[in-house]
């Protein structure tokens, strides 16, 4: 077999020279640099990946957060809104206060010798939680006022701006009148 | 060129093309780490946003709880006249069975404007002369069916007979305007 391969290759001249020493750190360098840049790409593949898989879980709680936000601002304008209508509608019943009871304070505070000759509440149309009152008196006098005032402020109301004029046997009162709450 | 000095240079390539690589994906992961702490603090952001959005939900709770009790007490009172015509029926009905003698009853509706919940008014003008208890319990039973309703004016003076009173009034009854979905929510 030696003699068979003997004839067909002969031995030959090298076609090159060697490799120069320093070059011998290219293969050293190689395979040393193969070895690291796998390391290396497996680390930063997995850093990424760790990185991606945290920002896709801080992106769900954003969403989250928005989310709840945006429930919150929706609640929070419809509380608004029932709050607006609430102001108005208390408003008006602020203005709504049933005005029997003064009516029925005032009748029942006529003395023997006197007797209601008109009696007017009239809400002022700005403001009409604020009741005018006038009321003519015929007989009695101040001892009257003084009596069904009294009646008027067991109903927790107030009076401002009175007046009172005095006729021949008459008189007649005007005073506005304010509910008060603290009472 | 020696074909060693090839291979030199070829296995020289492959070693900064597998640098390169490996400069590629550490960068790759860089922009991901920041993406990641972007995201994070955004995320931190909206959650202290969230917070606050929820201490101020509370406060404008409480604060208008009261109110939107009151609210929700009187709300059917005022729904009861969906438009006035069943305004009109409910003080005829109460003109009705108070059994006063009515000398003049006159309806007519304006519209309200900027007002948040009254949208129209039914404004009735009533004139009834009868015996004072009966009026005035008449008057009391009025306020008490339609507990919504203003008295704007009132007006007493005497009758014609004896104990008989002559009594103008002048009574506004709401006709509240739809809430807006929010409102119809809370």
């Amino acid at each position: 077999m030696e003699f068979i391969i003997h004839d067909l290759k002969n031995n030959r001249q090298n076609t090159t020279g060697g490799l120069p020493g320093i070059l011998k750190i290219v293969p050293i360098a190689f395979y040393l640099g193969t070895i690291f840049s796998v390391l290396l790409s497996l680390y930063f593949y997995f850093s990424y990946k760790a990185y991606k898989s945290s920002e896709q879980s801080m992106n769900q709680r954003l969403a989250a957060a928005q989310a709840e936000i945006s429930r919150i601002t929706v609640q929070e304008a419809g509380i608004v809104d029932t709050a607006e209508r609430a102001g108005s509608l208390a408003e008006w019943l602020e203005g709504a206060r049933p005005i029997q009871p003064v009516t029925v304070a005032v009748a029942r505070s006529m003395e023997k010798e006197s007797t209601i000759a008109e009696l007017s509440l009239n809400r002022n149309p700005e403001i009409p939680a604020h009741t005018f009152m006038e009321l003519k008196i015929n007989g009695g006098g101040s001892q009257q006022i003084e009596t069904t005032l009294e009646a008027i402020y067991a109903l927790n109301y107030q009076t401002y701006s009175a007046q009172q004029v005095k006729g021949k046997n008459a008189i007649d009162f005007q005073a506005t009148l304010i509910y008060n709450d603290s009472k | 060129m020696s074909n060693h000095k090839i291979a030199c240079i070829l296995i020289s390539a492959i070693v900064i093309l597998m640098g390169y690589g490996v400069t590629k994906v550490r960068n790759k992961a860089v922009i991901a780490h920041q993406a990641s702490d972007t995201a994070r603090a955004q995320a931190e952001s909206t959650e202290q946003q969230k917070q606050i959005a929820e201490i101020k939900l509370k406060s404008i709770d409480s604060k208008t709880a009261e109110l939107r009790k009151v609210y929700k007490e009187w709300l059917p009172y005022f729904e009861e006249f969906g438009d006035t015509g069943d305004g009109e029926q409910r003080i005829a009905e109460v003109v009705r069975k108070g059994d006063v003698f009515l000398l003049s009853q006159k309806f007519k509706s304006e519209r309200v404007d900027g007002d948040e919940i009254v949208s129209r008014l039914l404004i009735a003008e009533l004139v009834v002369e009868d015996e004072y208890t009966k009026v005035m319990n008449w008057l009391g039973k009025l306020e008490e069916s339609i507990p919504s309703c203003r008295i704007a004016k009132c007006s007493i003076t005497r009758g014609d007979r004896g104990n008989d009173i002559h009594m103008e009034l002048r009574l506004e009854v709401p006709v509240i305007s739809k809430p807006s979905g929010l409102a119809a929510n809370q």
